[in-house]
Formats: structure tokens, sequence, C-alpha cells
């Protein structure tokens, strides 16, 4: 893939309870946003382990996205507390090795929140392309 | 019948695990007697493994340069049975760690910026001295190895056991177990308020170290070692490597740290405030392990270097 038509690929981790109905909201809504996610549903936030987003950027992901419910709104309870301190750890963890923090990104989205879901998306998205793809692509970075 | 003999390749390591080997005490007697000695660089003088072949050979430490990745192909090939002996040869071992770091930063850093260095042509070695690969490898990077033996060394208990299986042709497993299973610490309630570094507060004895807020690698270790780390009171260090099918103990660990965290927010630490509790997070967490972890080296890129480590106060 050539650097004019490089589109980031980012594997998003929603929430089934919040973030994933809010995907739906932006959808059924009809609000635009770009397609560049993988979304994969998950039970709770707190189910991703450390390992799948390591293994996402080893696999030459661009970004990874987490999305789960706001503090308070866990269908577990505490599964989203345990989330923002392991996204803590894993980004130092990632800026450690070289790789950009950034790449890792945590958001709570509603299940009303469908036009978060939108704007995190486009954000994200233009975060990525300012930061290039990911180091470890074949052919290494191109700026 | 002749006796099955043995050989110890000795790579990139400190040679503690050729003591381990000495460490057998009284059962070394009854070792010996089994087996049949013929290479073991520590205690002989010979210069590589006999031609013949041995029934078993041990390597013991990472393959760092094209002569470790020699002798590395001798040994398999003149072996029946491989075994990675110790972590430096299953995970990398703390050497590992300078995969953190490029070839030739190393090279620098060590032979022109440290500052008991004088080198004023700025010369660094690159004849007579074997080439060094750009990182460190494990060696099951470059052959096949039959069993894994970690620890750091080896514990005298595991070795016994091991010998004893392979003399008596029985398979050799590890428990599929972490050293929280085997710890002998009380543990009632994860409900961590407060992370602390190591030697910076009290300890309290016959409490798990982990739920005093000490950083104990025990959730994300392999067991075998019988806790020997906190049994004597020291946080676990995770020198037997992740559990089996565990690509990366560092994340095991921080899945681990997230979770044992008191549930209730307002009396829970905040993110900022436990990341800042471990100010070298892949030396911590992946000590012995960072050259067989996920990612295996620092990314290097152009643009993004990895930033000296800064003391946190």
């Amino acid at each position: 893939m050539t650097k004019k038509n490089w589109e980031p690929k980012i594997v998003c981790f929603a929430c089934r309870w919040c973030s994933y109905a809010g995907a739906d909201m932006a959808g059924t809504s009809r609000i635009q946003y770009p397609a560049n996610a993988r979304v994969i549903r998950v039970n709770c936030s707190g189910r991703v382990d450390p390992q799948f987003i390591l293994r996402a950027l080893k696999l030459k992901a661009d970004g990874v996205l987490i999305a789960g419910c706001h503090f308070g709104d866990c269908h577990y309870i505490s599964g989203n507390y345990q989330t923002s301190r392991r996204v803590a750890l894993l980004k130092e963890y990632l800026r450690e090795i070289g790789l950009e923090p950034e790449r890792l990104r945590l958001e709570w989205i509603s299940a009303a929140e469908g036009h978060k879901f939108a704007e995190t998306m486009k954000s994200f998205v233009n975060e990525i392309k300012l930061l290039g793809p990911n180091p470890l692509a074949n052919g290494g970075p191109e700026k | 019948m002749t006796k099955p003999s043995l050989a110890v390749e000795t790579l990139s390591i400190c040679s503690g695990c050729e003591i381990a080997i000495l460490d057998l005490h009284l059962a070394l007697a009854d070792v010996l007697d089994a087996i049949d000695l013929k290479y073991i660089q520590v205690l002989m003088d010979h210069r590589e493994p006999p031609k013949e072949g041995v029934t078993v050979g041990f390597v013991s430490g990472g393959v760092r340069n094209e002569e470790h990745l020699e002798r590395l192909k001798m040994l398999r090939e003149r072996s029946q049975i491989l075994v990675a002996f110790g972590a430096c040869s299953a995970f990398g071992g703390v050497p590992g760690l300078a995969n953190l770091h490029t070839k030739d930063e190393i090279m620098e850093e060590v032979y022109i910026n440290t500052k008991s260095t004088v080198n004023p042509k700025k010369i660094i070695p690159h004849k007579i001295v074997p080439p060094m690969l750009e990182e460190l490898h494990p060696v099951d990077d470059f052959v096949k190895v039959d069993y894994v033996l970690p620890g750091c060394p080896p514990p005298p208990k595991l070795i016994a056991e091991l010998v004893t299986c392979l003399l008596e042709g029985r398979e050799f497993h590890l428990e599929p177990k972490t050293v929280c299973d085997q710890c002998p610490l009380i543990k009632e309630e994860k409900a961590v308020t407060e992370f602390k570094r190591w030697g910076t507060d009290k300890v309290f004895t016959e409490r798990c170290l982990l739920e005093q807020g000490y950083q104990c690698l025990g959730p994300s270790t392999q067991a075998g070692c019988e806790a020997r780390c906190p049994t004597a009171l020291s946080p676990c260090r995770g020198c037997f490597g992740p559990t089996e099918n565990v690509e990366d103990q560092a994340a095991k660990m921080i899945g681990a740290l997230g979770s044992i965290v008191i549930q209730d927010p307002s009396k829970a630490p905040a993110p900022e405030k436990i990341v800042k509790e471990v100010p070298d997070l892949v030396g911590t967490y992946l000590r012995f392990t960072f050259a067989h972890s996920t990612f295996k080296k620092a990314v290097h890129t152009p643009t993004v270097k990895t930033k000296p480590m800064e003391a946190k106060t």
C-alpha cells in the first residue's frame, strides 16, 4: 500500500452493554464516521485481556480502541475500573518498548451516545493518521 | 549397558545454572553414578561436546553472538534430547533486557560512553571477537527444544527430578500452576488500596505480599520453585517465566494488577498513581522474559526512540 492511500486499521473492543449499543445507535441514527475500525464485541471492557491488545499491535494494527461503560454504569460493577488501571499500565509498557502510547485509547461510551462513538472514531482516526502506520508494519514507518 | 551421557553448554550466561547442578549436594553423588558427564566447561577442560554425541544436552544461556549460535547448533546435532536449562536459555533472561536497545547503542555505551572508559579513537572491537547478533535470542528461536527447565537458577530439586525422569524414560512436566498456588503466605481479600515499592515500607510476615501492595509476580509466573522467594518474604521476580500458553508475562501481570485493587472506587488508587509505582515496567514484569515476550525487542524507529529510564520520585 502506498503512502497516499494508506488508511489506518483500528481494532475496537466494544463492551456489549454500552459501547456496542452506542455503535448501534450511531448506525441507526445514520451518523457518518470513518470505517477504519474493526469492532469486536466483548461482554465487558474488563474482559479485554492485555494480551489481546499487545497481540493486535504486534499483528500491525495501527491503533486499538477500548470502549466501555461510564464509571458506575458497568454491568459487572467494577469491570471498567479494572480496565482503566490496565490501560494506564499498558500505555507505560508501550512507551517503554518504543511504541507510541497514543495508539491505545480508552473511551467511555454509553448506549445513548451514538454521537460520541462517531466523534471518538473521527478523532482517533485523525490522531493515528498523524502518527502514521504501525512501525512494525512492512517497510517501517513512512511519514 | 553404557551410562547415558550428559553435555552442558554455556552460552550468554553467568554460569549460575551450572553451579545449581553442584547444589544437588548429596544427590549429586547418585547423579554422577548414573550418568556420564562428558562436557561441562565450568568443571572440565574440553572445547566442545564429544563428536560421537551425547544422550542429553543441557544448554544454559541465551544466544547473543555468532559463536553462541554455532555452539548451540553443534550441541543440538550431537545430543538426542536438548534441555533449555535456566531462564536465560528458555526466555533470554536478564541479558534479554538489552533488547530494549539496538546493538549499536549497546556497543557505543559500553566502549565509548561509560565514564570509566578511555577510548579516544572510539574503536569498537570487531576483529577476533565473534560478531554480536542484532538482539539476544532464547534458544528456541533457532533450534527445537525438547524440555524446558526455567528458573534463575533452576532449583536443585527440579534438576534431580528432570534427570531422574530422563533416566527412567518418563516425560518431564512442570505443573500447570502459578507461584501463588505453591505460596504458603496467607491470602485473604484482594483489596489493595496502595501500591508500594519494595523496601519503602514495613512488611507483614505470613501475609500475601501482593495484598500488602508489593509488586510480586506470583500470579503471572509458572510454578515449580515452591515459591522460594515469597517464602523468604521477598516478592517473586518471575524467573520461571509465564505459565503454559501465555505469551507475555507482563500482560498477565497487568491483568492481575487491574483486578486486585479494592472495588470501592473512592478508596482505589488512581491509575496514574499505580503507573508511578512501577518505575521500570519492562524491567519489573519482564525481567527474565523480555526476549520471549510478545514484542521480543523494542520497536526501533528513526523518529521514536526508547527514552532513557528516568528515576521517578
